[in-house]
């Protein structure tokens, strides 16, 4: 029990950041439920929001949604609460009935209770945007050079993990040995593993190419490999934003191996 | 990929023509007489989402194509259209085409309301542009957006896992909230790019859908007293613009995150569901006669829409429209003591209900 109401107040505190805008709706809430003439506008602002909000903290409903549907977004039932719209509607009704003490105090509260929303987040999942695709651009032009270097259609990569989330939302022809999934996995794959080494060990991801059927490999120029880079199989075939692409190149089991 | 007229007509064809013109039928089930156009165009829309979920399922179990999916619901999309038609061309022979909508009143607008209009109007640009520019990329995108990709560029839905490219089956909760392949669709359709449309092309569409559901539920909230509007609306555009009291709120979802299903639940479900639940609230403060309850039938209609409508995005969208439309029913029934209200909801919710269903195999 301790633990289901752990998570509902998790979740609350989570959503309502410091709560100083929840104290807000509840004042406002107050105030509807003591001026509103139109009984219709009182039971869908005040009455269902308070049995909303009630039946959001309670357990059995926390356990129904973890167990069935996602525990993890227990907060996102908060957005039922008609927060904003009632917080606009009692704006709306100070600012007609007290225009300049109305005004005031809506945007005082506005101000003082509220944050620009750009700003608010601050998730590593989240990247600023700048193409037209709304991509990395290093993620275009590396997934464009590929298709300029190889002739197949569909092209086998690895790649380092800041390109996972990426690249298969760009072009669906590139197929990968391990997906972003793998970040997250308590077992990442070994090729990710060493795809993520600070020393590019090329003869273990030339095994790792063979078992998996991966043609090219992309790593940030500056890793160094962990011999002289003349003794492996891979060529490397173009340098773009910061990255090198490797092609695995055996030619009759004879290494290539050269810049 | 080029922004060429072939691309803005099919875009305008698919968003704007086919749920204005097809929302007239459910829009019947909401009342008969003095119709917004923008509520028409909600229904519409809800109704779209809805024949595309009903459509995109069976498609993706039987293996079809996505070109066979999208001409599936074109057909469909159209049957609704030459409904309306029809039901347009009754009302102007019978001459009742005047009473059938409701254009908003001008009378007694000042220059103060206009003043409001313009703070709102730029307000709500600010939106929109920060919607495009301030825009991120959220790495959940990875799995719905690659489906999406990979659907629009190899033609067959579902058929590689979206992490890596590979051969492998989805999971059935999945395929029952196929709203990935709704982008993928309007990528075939548009021409444009999956990550255009859904970085680009669904975050203004989406943003424009938002304000309507905001101007119809203050319509409803004032009582159909259309001068309180722009007051509302203009403080509605600043909260949205300054809602991040934390990163969870559902203006940020609406905000910067809008084209993703987290983000089209807050900015557009769940204020369609106030918006609908609004109405009925407003109906039955007018009366407990019997008129007023019948009315609540084909609202119901509509519920049984977004309930289907909602299993499009996610179980989690399908249960917050369930949770909130429970609450007001109930409430409603016991408060009126007409416990039947319960009964004719079971009927909207079981679309819902399949959902949920369906995701917990």
């Amino acid at each position: 029990m301790a633990e289901i109401l752990n998570g509902i107040f998790t979740a609350y505190s989570r959503y309502s950041g410091s709560g100083v805008i929840m104290i807000i709706f509840f004042v406002g809430l107050i105030y509807i439920a003591v001026t509103e003439k139109n009984s219709g506008t009182r039971t869908i602002l005040v009455d269902v929001s308070a049995l909303l909000l009630l039946g959001i903290f309670l357990p059995p409903v926390y356990y129904i949604y973890t167990k069935f549907i996602n525990g993890e977004t227990y907060w996102q039932l908060f957005w039922m609460l008609p927060i904003g719209i009632g917080l606009g509607y009692v704006a709306s009704k100070l600012i007609r009935e007290h225009t300049l003490s109305g005004v005031t105090l809506v945007l005082v509260v506005l101000f003082f209770g509220g944050e620009f929303i750009s700003t608010s987040i601050e998730d590593d999942d989240l990247t600023n945007l700048s193409n037209v695709y709304r991509m990395p651009t290093e993620v275009v032009e590396v997934v464009d050079r590929l298709h300029d270097i190889s002739d197949e259609k569909v092209i086998h990569v690895a790649f380092t993990e800041e390109f996972l989330p990426y690249v298969r939302q760009y072009d669906a022809d590139i197929v990968m040995p391990y997906g972003y999934s793998v970040v997250t996995s308590d077992r990442p794959a070994q090729f990710f593993m060493l795809m993520s080494s600070e020393i590019a060990d090329f003869s273990a991801l030339e095994q790792e190419c063979i078992h998996t059927g991966t043609e090219y490999l992309v790593l940030p120029s500056d890793r160094k490999p962990k011999r002289p880079f003349g003794h492996y199989a891979f060529r490397r075939v173009a340098e773009v934003s910061g990255y090198s692409i490797y092609q695995y190149a055996p030619t009759n089991g004879k290494v290539v191996g050269s810049d | 990929m080029t922004l060429g007229p072939a691309t803005i007509i099919n875009l305008i064809i698919w968003l704007v023509i086919f749920p204005a013109v097809s929302g007239i039928v459910p829009s019947e089930f909401i009342k008969r007489r003095d119709k917004s156009l923008m509520e028409i165009y909600l229904c519409g829309l809800f109704l779209m989402f809805a024949v595309f979920e009903v459509c995109a399922v069976p498609c993706i179990l039987m293996h079809k194509s996505l070109v066979f999916m999208t001409v599936t619901v074109m057909m469909v999309m159209t049957v609704f259209c030459i409904a309306s038609v029809i039901i347009i061309t009754y009302a102007f022979a019978t001459r009742t085409v005047t009473m059938y909508f409701r254009l908003s009143s001008f009378e007694g607008f000042k220059l103060g309301d206009a003043a409001v209009w313009l703070v709102f109007g730029v307000v709500f640009a600010l939106q929109l542009f920060l919607s495009l520019f301030a825009a991120r990329s959220y790495t959940d995108d990875a799995a719905w957006i690659a489906d999406a990709v990979a659907a629009s560029s190899g033609g067959e839905m579902y058929v590689v896992y979206p992490y890596t490219g590979m051969a492998g089956g989805h999971l059935l909760k999945d395929i029952v909230s196929p709203y990935p392949m709704f982008v993928a669709m309007l990528s075939n359709v548009s021409g444009l790019h999956v990550l255009i449309i859904a970085h680009t092309v669904m975050p203004v569409f989406l943003g424009i859908v938002s304000c309507i559901i905001y101007k119809e539920i203050a319509v409803r909230l004032f009582d159909g007293n259309i001068r309180k509007v722009p007051v509302f609306m203009m403080i509605m555009s600043m909260i949205n613009l300054l809602g991040g009291y934390s990163e969870y709120t559902r203006e940020v979802f609406q905000g910067i995150l809008a084209e993703s299903s987290e983000g089209i639940t807050a900015g557009v479900f769940v204020l369609y569901a106030f918006m609908i639940l609004c109405t009925i609230s407003q109906r039955c403060s007018v009366g407990n006669d019997d008129n007023a309850h019948e009315s609540l039938n084909g609202l119901g209609v509509m519920l049984f829409i977004i309930n289907t409508a909602a299993a499009l995005i996610g179980t989690v969208t399908v249960f917050m429209m369930l949770f909130m439309e429970i609450v007001l029913i109930v409430l409603l029934a016991v408060r009126n003591k007409r416990p039947v209200m319960l009964l004719k909801w079971v009927f909207s919710a079981i679309p819902g209900v399949a959902c949920i269903m369906f995701y917990l195999t």
